[in-house]
């Protein structure tokens, strides 16, 4: 009889310890011991149908690392999905070093990849126990499936994926790259007609919220633009995300504009204002008055826009119909005594 | 044969076992410790953490719980205290009224509002700052306790962080918590702690001299000192009544000429719940008798004490270029590395 250690049978197990049954376990237990932070998109798996808009959310799961610095790649099939828009409003993160405004949907759409990356001051170490919410989002990438798509069109199984250039730093002040999973969404599409329900459109219809107040910092530094005078602005919003800046010097135009903004009038003798705009359309602006040195936001809701035009317009139409009734009535009164008269 | 092969398996199985143990190990180990943070929602009808109640939600109490017959509860003080004033006897009174308005009526909508409570060190001011901007600077009393509320604050994911200076003017890291604040409801952060300060009190030490690596965090706290070398040394001692905490380190287990660094973190026992902070800043040193050398500004690129939005410009400004200060980390190129470098050294 051979006897072997290894190969022991268990009384009430019979399991023999081969090779092929070490490496099972091997990859049993590997789930359990990932480490490093996680990218991932949600839904994981979903089906659509044509017409259809819906929304894919990119969430940062630090794996109790702290991650100050994110920098997503994203591709999606452009041949059979639109990207309506970029939701950030919801964002975990506050300072965006690279951020697609609504004015680059078309050539995001063109070439099929969204990247942006921006920073946590501090680093963002997890969601803390209480929070009502997740916690965890970079941004919502909006999706429409046009319901005209040329030629036949069968069901369609595709992905949107978080391309392996996506980064992730530690916020241990050494700028260290952290491990990084990435976890894709496949995605459905059946060759039907769908519901056409659009949420991103409802919620930059009900977004009434205009961007937080903020201030224009002017700055003069050897280091950069020649010593020249620059501003700084950044502020954030809370519902669909800023999209994008204005600043207008004096009596000049407005002008998109990103900070650090070299300013054209270095006299600083004139007014100057910057516009925050959200992809709901509200905007906050923010002026710097050069003899207060100091700055007054003014907030503009977008809804409030329309109120205001529509009470002026109001307004005019009342006075023209007053001084109309106004003029008949002295037209009348200068007129009938004539005509009695002439009676 | 047989043997052999026996060998082999039994050599993977312990192998396997090892890497395993390894990884997992300095894997938990590299990662730091949190504090115990936790938020409550005071609003949201549903009683956690520090909540004995929300709104209407008692936990299943009712004025019959506090020897009444009659009545209604109350919750108040932001969820952590039930208000039976309004519970009475009544002779041959019957149903002890449950808790929240009469007539079930319902709690009028109150105002946004943060509260967070945290420690730093005693007798300082914790600098507040939210989505990266300073709004409000705070006292801490002698424990080094310190609270402070709003109203003015818009509902959905918010970042808080905090930073202060301590006694000796050493600045803390910037501790940030990033969480979702409820309309018309009191969120309230507790456990909001900074790790310790910490600073050496000469920049070049000679290998086996003493080098004095102190700071300051909450009073009569464990404050382990982490050094880093090949091995890792670990050297504890206490904090006093005033914070302030100091070690004599031996550097003649470190290598000769090269830089290191040192950090630290606190220990306590709090309601006896142990509770272990974030850690501090890395401080570096050089062992040896040639001086680090070292022109730029570190993060501060404008030089003006500060690291924000203005130094964030002038980063910006060199994206992508070989500019010697703004390549934090001197790899050639302005990138999202030193980017990630300023977000550690923010201070908004």
């Amino acid at each position: 009889m051979k006897f072997s250690i290894f190969n022991f049978r268990c009384p009430i197990f019979d399991f023999r310890f081969s090779i092929s049954k070490v490496f099972l376990l091997v990859f049993l237990f590997l789930p359990v011991f990932a480490f490093g932070a996680s990218l991932s998109l949600e839904p994981k798996e979903a089906e659509y149908k044509l017409g259809d808009h819906f929304g894919v959310k990119i969430r940062l799961d630090p794996e109790g690392e702290c991650i100050n610095t994110v920098s997503v790649d994203l591709s999606f099939p452009n041949d059979i999905l639109v990207v309506e828009g970029i939701d950030f409003g919801e964002s975990i993160v506050t300072i965006w070093v690279e951020k697609p405004s609504s004015l680059e949907i078309k050539k995001i759409n063109e070439i099929g990849k969204i990247s942006f990356s921006g920073g946590i001051p501090g680093g963002y170490c997890g969601r803390i126990p209480g929070d009502p919410g997740q916690t965890n989002l970079i941004a919502e990438v909006r999706f429409f499936v046009p319901s005209m798509i040329v030629g036949e069109m069968g069901e369609r199984t595709e992905e949107i994926k978080i391309l392996e250039t996506s980064q992730v730093f530690l916020n241990d002040g050494k700028g260290t790259l952290a491990k990084l999973n990435l976890q894709n969404s496949k995605i459905k599409i059946l060759p039907q007609s769908g519901e056409g329900l659009n949420e991103w459109r409802e919620k930059l219809l009900n977004d009434t919220t205009p961007p937080e107040p903020f201030e224009i910092q002017i700055q003069k530094d050897p280091a950069i633009f020649d010593g020249k005078y620059f501003i700084v602005f950044y502020t954030t919003d809370k519902e669909t995300g800023v999209d994008y800046y204005m600043v207008k010097e004096g009596e000049r135009e407005w002008k998109v504009a990103k900070s650090p903004y070299l300013l054209e009038n270095q006299n600083l003798d004139e007014e100057i204002k910057v516009k925050a705009v959200d992809r709901a359309g509200n905007e906050t602006i923010a002026t710097y008055y050069q003899e207060k040195a100091k700055t007054k936001e003014k907030t503009i809701p977008k809804k409030e826009i329309s109120q205001k035009k529509i009470t002026e317009i109001l307004t005019l139409s009342l006075l023209t119909l007053i001084l109309i009734i106004f003029l008949g009535f002295l037209f009348k009164r200068k007129l009938l005594p004539k005509k009695k008269k002439n009676n | 044969m047989e043997l052999w092969k026996g060998f082999l398996k039994i050599l993977l199985l312990i192998s396997t076992f090892w890497f395993f143990l390894f990884f997992s190990l300095k894997t938990f180990a590299q990662k730091q410790v949190p504090t115990i943070v936790g938020i409550s929602v005071c609003g949201d009808g549903s009683i956690d953490g520090f909540e004995v109640c929300d709104g209407d939600n008692f936990g299943g109490k009712t004025c019959a719980t506090y020897g009444y017959n009659r009545g209604y509860l109350l919750c108040v003080d932001n969820c952590t205290r039930i208000s039976a004033e309004h519970c009475y006897t009544e002779p041959g009174g019957m149903g002890a009224g449950g808790g929240g308005y009469p007539g079930g009526a319902t709690a009028p909508l109150g105002p946004t509002t943060l509260i967070i409570l945290g420690r730093a060190y005693p007798d300082t001011e914790v600098k507040i700052l939210k989505d990266g901007k300073e709004i409000a600077r705070v006292k801490t009393d002698s424990q080094a306790n310190f609270s402070w509320q709003t109203n003015d604050i818009t509902p959905g994911v918010n970042s808080l962080s905090f930073w202060a200076d301590d006694k000796f003017g050493l600045r803390s890291i910037l501790y940030t918590l990033t969480f979702e604040v409820m309309p018309n409801a009191v969120t309230t952060v507790r456990g909001a702690y900074l790790p310790p300060t910490i600073g050496v009190d000469k920049n070049v030490v000679k290998r086996g001299e003493n080098l004095k690596i102190f700071g300051q965090t909450i009073p009569e706290a464990k404050v382990p000192v982490y050094v880093a070398s090949p091995a890792e040394i670990v050297k504890e001692t206490d904090s006093k009544k005033t914070g302030e905490w100091e070690i004599l380190f031996d550097t003649s287990p470190l290598e000769d000429e090269s830089m290191h660094t040192a950090k630290s973190q606190f220990k306590t026992v709090i309601e006896g719940a142990t509770i272990v902070s974030g850690f501090s800043k890395f401080v570096s040193f050089y062992v040896g008798k040639k001086p680090p050398a070292g022109a730029c500004p570190g993060a501060d690129l404008n030089q003006d004490g500060k690291v924000n939005l203005t130094d964030f410009s002038i980063l910006l400004y060199y994206w992508g270029t070989n500019n010697p200060c703004a390549d934090q980390n001197q790899d050639g190129k302005v990138n999202l590395v030193d980017f990630s470098i300023m977000m550690y050294y923010w201070t908004g």
